[in-house]
């Protein structure tokens, strides 16, 4: 194993990521490329590197990107610095895949034996396309009993148009393929470019936070050089800052002194605060004509909204401090404080995808131990008044008086579905269901078709992706970006307790859905909720117009049969339990709402 | 000791001398519904009542103390299968050590089989004192009768509702279980009527059929089977409470009717009214206003015979209630009577704050039909309607006492 430390000549450094489709195996092929070339122990790397979230690890996915140099002797008998540039695997997050892949010349495409190419292997592959990198397909998971490579690489071949005997076969899990993907990575991803004269332009692609030393940006080297007693500045930050130490990413921080024109690695800046730093900002040098800013800043723009709230309502000072913490690493997780007659204060939270919002539930809920309750997502909307303004709206709190309203938008996105052919039919039923505007059809081989469809982003937020499995016999999969807004007939439903509304339970839609939604809601909650000693009327209305009604008829007789031989005690016990049981339960008017018929309604939000 | 005279003029509380309740743990056999401190007589019977008289006695000897009550109850169990001069002797034992007023109102509860094999027996009660009878008829359908394990028939309780009125005895109650598989409204209403045709009857109670863990019934029913009525909302408490008012068996109680105010039951009504009461035999409860105290003697025959014998001391188990246990208890008790509560005499005792705490939620009640309030004010009195007597516990339990519970808390 090479032991040399320090950069290398340009030409012996590979800057590559990893796409594929959610659990087709990055993070064991990542594993293995590591071990491999660091002579790792695995739980080292268990302890240390990439995936380090419990959550991440269980659910396959990786939300916050780690990065690492690696030192790989190749078949020339050259030492080759490898930097592989770790992407979270799922749509939500693709500007973060983008601005992982704009630090990139290279990128292993990685696809299962089993399942074949997905939508989102499509997607990811157009975005390398995009930025011109060079693909190496890899296909993965040879060893499961079902892989079928050659069926594969035909679908490389119509699907993507790559070569499909350019396809390197590998099981990342029994460490097969892993000297062929090395030494595809060495020949056929070319070295980066970049001139270490020009001024500095560096990439903060990621960010971590050490307790002693502060903010450490990662960054890809674009033009230019960076030394420990430069002055720099963050473009969009507008500060100076005197960089401490550059260095490579190795299994530890390695120290270099100086990080040229095409290299990836770290700089300590004394930057204390994460949020003086933007990820997708430009370092330049403070002196000097500074260059243009990289393409790689977005402004992280939540499109999916929903009410969190704790279950006991004193858990809502831990609560904000959770999410205080999570939004450090997390930019794109937007809260503002709201309350709820029924559920008392909470945040009304932005997510740049379903996804995003179950991470960052589970995240809440697994590594700070609070109990919540998640009103259903929502899109943002907006809402032209008659006094000429604009207003975007995510709330159904703050939907004004429909009589001032003189139109409404929603958010549109182009849905790319893979599918097999013979689902054709069903999955058109689906997408018309769904409000779609418009579809075109590619034949992409003889079995596999993708949609692509036009359609509400508010209709993939409820049950889309469980009804697209359901209607595909799980071989259907999709991914979307977020298209433009489109006018749409929006009205406010509320649903009535006994006459009250229950403001958690308010919510915007499609006129047209407001029917079927509403009475979706009662006939939940109306199961729910425990009999009272009176009728409980669930109702869904618009305005002051009913639109669903169920009932909860009146309790049965709930009066003790005998207080005999005046044995007193016993039922004032009994009596006293319930009555403990009552007060974890929300008051409506008079009526008493359990946490889990909150739980019941709203948790139908499904899975992304 | 002679008959008493005719009951004393109605009034809204009951008398409020203490009780004195006696419990007989017999039964010639047990039936499959009840959870009740019982055993079944088998051929040792004369021993263990002899055993059982004996105690009974010395336990009203260490209870000396003048509590004067003016009520004695036998409950059971059978009471009714006590041998001759038992009652006589218990209550004149009780009269000599303070615990019973001299002629105590004496009321016993009795199987109506009892009463048919030996016609002598509800004239030589009456010749003992006995005031009033409750009878345990449970049904007057001879295949609900075989359901529930009794060992009448319906003739049997006609039989008996007659030996009882020729014997003279001023109070002829009927206990009656509704709600037992299959039973119909109109079925129900048929046997009530049954029941309150019969001559001299002036008290019914109606219990709707319970079934118990660790009763055959709670057995079968645990295995699968239906053993009462679906649950139909309160269908059948309606039939009852309907059928019965419209006979003039008003309620005034959840489960207790009465043909006049005078004949409600004049023992009972103590439980429900906050009145000291004394309560002697296995598994016998007390209450004791004065220091807010609830007491139970041992409940198993041997370790309460042993307790009083070997002990000297029958109490098993003694708990003083908090301001909010009394208030809930009191709350329970007379939200299930017709007479409702004294909101005023309530917040005097418990707090202005407790009852302001309620106000909204007391005219929500009402709003809903389930309590009338005098006056139409939330500080009188406030009385269940019928709505809410079906769902008294649940009223009880709705009450919001968070201020008493602070009180305790501090306390």
């Amino acid at each position: 194993m090479p032991s040399s430390s320090g950069p290398l000549p340009i030409e012996r450094v590979r800057n590559f990521c990893i796409i594929a489709h959610i659990d087709h195996g990055k993070s064991t092929l990542a594993d293995r490329l590591i071990q491999r070339c660091g002579g790792v122990s695995e739980r080292e790397f268990r302890d240390q590197l990439l995936d380090s979230m419990d959550l991440e690890r269980e659910r396959g996915i990786t939300i916050k990107s780690n990065s690492v140099s690696l030192l790989h002797e190749a078949k020339d008998g050259e030492t080759y610095q490898l930097n592989l540039i770790d992407t979270p695997g799922h749509v939500d997050f693709s500007h973060e895949v983008r601005r992982s892949l704009m630090s990139c010349e290279g990128a292993l495409l990685l696809v299962d034996a089993a399942q074949g190419v997905e939508a989102q292997t499509v997607a990811n592959h157009f975005v390398a396309m995009e930025y011109d990198l060079e693909v190496v397909p890899v296909i993965n998971k040879i060893d499961l009993p079902a892989a079928d490579p050659e069926r594969v690489r035909e679908e490389i071949d119509e699907e993507l148009g790559l070569d499909p005997f350019e396809a390197v076969l590998a099981s990342a899990k029994k460490g097969e393929g892993i000297e062929e993907i090395l030494d595809a990575i060495v020949t056929r991803i070319p070295p980066p470019g970049g001139d270490p004269a020009d001024p500095l332009r560096a990439l903060i692609f990621d960010a971590q936070y050490d307790t002693f030393r502060g903010v450490v940006l990662l960054v890809r080297v674009v033009d230019g050089a960076v030394r420990p007693g430069d002055s720099v500045r963050l473009l969009r930050g507008d500060r100076e800052y005197v960089v401490e130490e550059v260095g490579l990413l190795r299994l530890r921080r390695e120290p270099v002194e100086v990080l040229s024109a095409g290299a990836v690695g770290y700089a300590i800046c004394g930057i204390k605060r994460i949020q003086e730093i933007a990820i997708g900002d430009t370092v330049t040098a403070s002196e000097g004509a500074a260059g243009a800013a990289l393409p790689g800043y977005r402004e992280p723009r939540p499109v999916v909204f929903s009410s969190v709230y704790p279950m006991s309502t004193d858990e809502y000072g831990e609560l904000e401090a959770a999410l205080g913490k999570l939004s450090l690493n997390d930019p794109a997780l937007t809260y503002e404080r709201e309350s709820s007659t029924a559920l008392g204060f909470g945040f009304r939270c932005g997510f740049l995808g379903l996804l995003h919002l179950d991470v960052v539930q589970e995240r809440l809920q697994r590594e700070h131990g609070l109990s919540l309750l998640l009103s259903a997502p929502s899109v943002r909307y907006r809402i032209a008044t008659r006094d000429g303004e604009v207003h975007e709206i995510e709330n159904p709190a703050y939907y004004p008086d429909p009589a001032i309203i003189d139109g409404s938008e929603e958010p549109y996105i182009r849905a790319s579905i893979l599918i097999p052919e013979r689902s054709v039919g069903p999955v058109m039923e689906l997408l018309t269901e769904r409000r779609l505007a418009t579809s075109r059809m590619n034949f992409l081989s003889s079995r596999r078709v993708e949609i692509q469809a036009e359609l509400p982003l508010a209709e993939v937020l409820f049950d889309f992706h469980d009804r697209l499995k359901t209607v595909t016999h799980g071989y259907g999969s999709y991914d979307y970006e977020l298209l433009d807004y489109r006018a749409t007939r929006l009205v406010k439903v509320d649903i009535l307790v006994n006459g009250e509304r229950v403001d958690a339970l308010s919510q915007l839609v499609h006129e047209e859905k407001a029917r079927p939604r509403a009475l979706a809601y009662c006939e939940r909650l109306s199961e729910a909720i425990p009999m009272h000693n009176f009728k409980i009327a669930i109702q869904g209305a618009i305005g002051g117009k009913i639109i669903a009604r169920t009932n909860i008829r009146a309790l049965r007789k709930d009066v003790t049969a005998k207080c005999y031989g005046g044995d007193v005690t016993r039922k004032r016990k009994l009596l006293e339990r319930q009555k403990e049981g009552k007060k974890r339960m929300k008051q409506v008017g008079n009526v008493q709402i359990p946490q889990s018929a909150f739980v019941a309604v709203l948790k139908s939000s499904p899975a992304a | 000791m002679s008959r008493r005279p005719d009951p004393t003029p109605p009034s809204r509380a009951p008398s409020p001398a203490p009780g004195l309740y006696v419990h007989v743990p017999f039964c010639a056999r047990i039936c499959p519904y009840c959870d009740f401190a019982v055993t079944a007589l088998g051929r040792s019977g004369p021993s263990r009542l002899e055993r059982y008289r004996r105690a009974l006695l010395a336990e009203i000897e260490l209870r000396a103390a003048p509590l004067a009550a003016d009520t004695v109850y036998f409950g059971g169990g059978t009471p009714s299968l006590a041998p001759r001069g038992f009652f006589r002797e218990i209550v004149e034992a009780a009269v000599a050590q303070g615990l019973a007023t001299p002629e105590p109102f004496v009321f016993v509860e009795a199987n109506p089989e009892d009463l048919v094999q030996d016609p002598g027996r509800a004239a030589r009660w009456a010749a003992e004192g006995v005031y009033g009878v409750s009878l345990g008829a449970q049904a007057l359908d001879d295949s609900r009768l075989r359901f529930l394990g009794r060992l009448h028939s319906a003739k049997d309780v006609e039989v008996a509702v007659s030996r009882l009125a020729e014997a003279g005895l001023a109070w002829i109650s009927l206990d009656l279980i509704y709600g037992t598989a299959g039973q119909s409204a109109d079925s129900l209403a048929a046997e009530i009527g049954l029941a309150t045709d019969l001559p001299r009857v002036n008290h019914l109670s109606a219990y709707e059929l319970t079934v118990e863990p660790g009763t055959p019934f709670g057995r079968r029913a645990a295995s699968g089977e239906t053993l009462t009525t679906e649950p139909d909302g309160d269908g059948l408490f309606r039939v009852v409470h309907e059928t019965l008012a419209d006979s003039g068996f008003p309620a005034y109680e959840a489960s207790n009717f009465a043909a006049a105010p005078a004949l409600r039951s004049r023992h009972n009504r103590k439980y429900w009214s906050g009145v000291r009461y004394l309560g002697i035999g296995p598994s016998a409860h007390s209450f004791d206003p004065e220091r807010s105290e609830r007491s139970w003697n041992h409940r198993e025959f041997g370790d309460w015979e042993a307790a009083v014998l070997r002990d000297g001391e029958p109490t098993a188990g003694r708990e003083r209630l908090r301001p909010a246990e009394r208030a809930l208890e009191e709350l329970l008790l007379r939200l299930r009577t017709a007479d409702g509560l004294d909101l005023g005499d309530f917040g005097s005792r418990y707090g202005e704050s407790v009852v302001r705490a309620n106000r909204t939620r007391f005219r929500n009640w009402e709003t809903l039909g389930l309590v009338r309030l005098e006056g139409g004010s939330a500080d009188g009195r406030i009385e269940p309607t019928l709505e809410g007597l079906a769902v008294a516990d649940a009223l009880a339990r709705e009450v919001n006492l968070d201020a008493l519970a602070q009180d305790r808390n501090a306390a």
